[in-house]
């Protein structure tokens, strides 16, 4: 089990997360916010690249960052912005992580063939990355992050790049893997988590807004949706006062669907 | 010729020219009593191997640099070192580099020093090599007794620690640099200063009388001991530093 107690950081005196609480099991947890909410800044805490101002992060009841390379050793990260030697093809890239990752040699081989597969590079396996699309350089990525056979996988924006078919593989696959361990998916795509996080993590003003799983989630919201057709002109002061969800253009007006507080009849 | 025979009949007064100060007339004395001038090297085998040699230490130091430079700054250019540090080797992997570094350093200095050694055979000058440098007719009055092979391996002493001491400062460089133009302009004043200043007084004339005796010995331990405690608390701040590339 995985926990963060009353974590906060901050850089200088700009506060960025504050008195974080939140438990982990296995299963995937989807960290839903906006860009700039601090997903990036607790997935590096986590993974153990940034530290803590106040506050622990316990794996099993031991410190994380006191654990160190054991911890480490069960860890599996795919950051938002993967880093790669553009020289290297994925086969030996992912051989050098596999030292990295301090791997038995004799495993190595076997596992990376499997891992390529998986994740559909095994024609390309011996091409230098230096060509490789948005899409196959995030496959490398997710790729790596797998290759410890992670107990703990925490992905940072992992569809980045990635076409529709590649995304439903890519779920099908965090589906599979998250029976016995624990996934970390950050994404600011509603539709990446919605069907296969079996809870939603969400952030808002530094504090964990909600953690519970879709339905409760959505339960929040019930009678608070309306939908509306407006005139064109009247769209911008109507935008002023309410959350806008979407807005289509239909038979010459604008079709809203919206959040309000107030009880309306529409 | 007659030159050489005039100086040699006036060798005291020949030798003494050099000397400003007491410590190094006493030098000149204790070579005459030891009758060390009547050694039969000469100027001529002597500044052909300094000449040589600077070049040689030159290249080395260039190779290096170019060599070291980008060890840690492509990977935190590129951000491979969220990988590296998140990991099981961890920040760990900064001590590794440094390891390597210097290996790779050790690896490049010889094979160079060989080339050169080997090259540098074929002048004919293994003769000399037992000849105390302290003759008359040198061009070098040493504060020690150095036979011309002693005094060459001590060049190569000092060629490995001035290339270990520029491998760490390309490392330290490297680690903290942001980008190439950073580390560019960061290393352009080191090399000159380098090419200057360390080939000028730490590898041309070693032991010379002209510095003070205890100059080279000092120089190099003062340049081992601010390599080696920058880098290890470049390396402490490494292990508590948050990584934000």
């Amino acid at each position: 089990m995985l926990i963060m107690n009353n974590v906060s950081k901050s850089y200088g005196r700009f506060l960025v997360l504050e008195n974080i609480n939140i438990e982990f099991t296995n299963g995937i947890y989807g960290l839903l916010a906006p860009n700039g909410a601090g997903k990036t800044t607790l997935i590096k805490m986590l993974t153990t690249l940034i530290f803590p101002n106040e506050g622990e992060i316990l794996y099993n009841g031991t410190d994380i960052f006191a654990e160190g390379d054991e911890y480490r050793d069960i860890l599996g990260y795919l950051p938002q912005e993967f880093g790669y030697y553009k020289n290297y093809s994925p086969r030996k890239f992912l051989h050098y992580i596999s030292v990295l990752k301090g791997i038995d040699r004799n495993k190595t081989k076997k596992k990376i063939e499997g891992l390529l597969k998986l994740v559909g590079l095994e024609d390309v396996a011996n091409k230098k990355m230096r060509k490789f699309s948005g899409g196959m350089i995030q496959r490398v990525g997710i790729a790596q992050a797998m290759l410890n056979d992670p107990k703990i996988l925490i992905l940072d924006e992992p569809t980045a790049g990635l076409d529709p078919k590649e995304r439903v593989r890519f779920r099908n696959l965090l589906t599979q893997l998250s029976r016995e361990r624990i996934v970390i998916l950050s994404t600011h795509i509603v539709s990446d988590i919605e069907s296969i996080a079996n809870e939603i993590i969400m952030i808002k003003d530094k504090k964990i807004l909600h953690k519970d799983n879709l339905k409760n989630i959505c339960k929040i919201l019930d009678g608070k949706v309306y939908e509306t057709k407006l005139d064109f002109d009247q769209v911008l002061n109507f935008r002023n006062e309410y959350f806008f969800l979407s807005e289509k253009q239909e038979d010459g007006s604008m079709k809203i669907k919206f959040i309000s507080e107030r009880k309306m009849n529409l | 010729m007659e030159d050489l025979i005039r100086d040699y009949e006036n060798k005291e007064e020949c030798m003494m020219i050099v000397a400003s100060n007491k410590k190094q007339e006493l030098r000149i004395k204790g070579i005459l009593e030891k009758s060390l001038e009547t050694s039969v090297f000469s100027s001529v085998i002597f500044d052909n191997y300094n000449t040589l040699i600077k070049s040689v230490v030159a290249t080395i130091l260039l190779c290096l640099m170019f060599m070291i430079t980008p060890i840690y700054l492509i990977d935190n250019k590129d951000k491979i070192s969220y990988i590296q540090y998140t990991s099981k080797i961890g920040r760990k992997i900064f001590e590794k580099k440094i390891i390597a570094g210097i290996l790779a350093s050790f690896i490049v200095v010889t094979l160079q020093l060989i080339s050169f050694f080997i090259i540098y055979s074929l002048n004919n000058t293994s003769m000399f090599l037992n000849s105390n440098i302290n003759s008359i007719y040198s061009t070098i009055i040493s504060w020690y007794d150095l036979t011309f092979i002693q005094y060459i391996f001590l060049t190569v002493v000092g060629i490995y620690i001035l290339a270990f001491v520029l491998a760490l400062i390309s490392m330290l460089v490297s680690s903290i640099g942001k980008s190439y133009i950073t580390v560019i302009g960061i290393q352009l004043p080191i090399a000159l200063f380098s090419f200057t200043i360390f080939l000028g007084y730490l590898i041309h004339f070693m032991t010379d009388i002209r510095y003070p005796k205890y100059f080279l010995g000092l120089s190099y331990i003062t340049l081992i001991l601010i390599n080696t405690i920058s880098m290890k608390i470049r390396w402490k701040r490494e292990r508590k530093a948050d990584i934000l590339y």
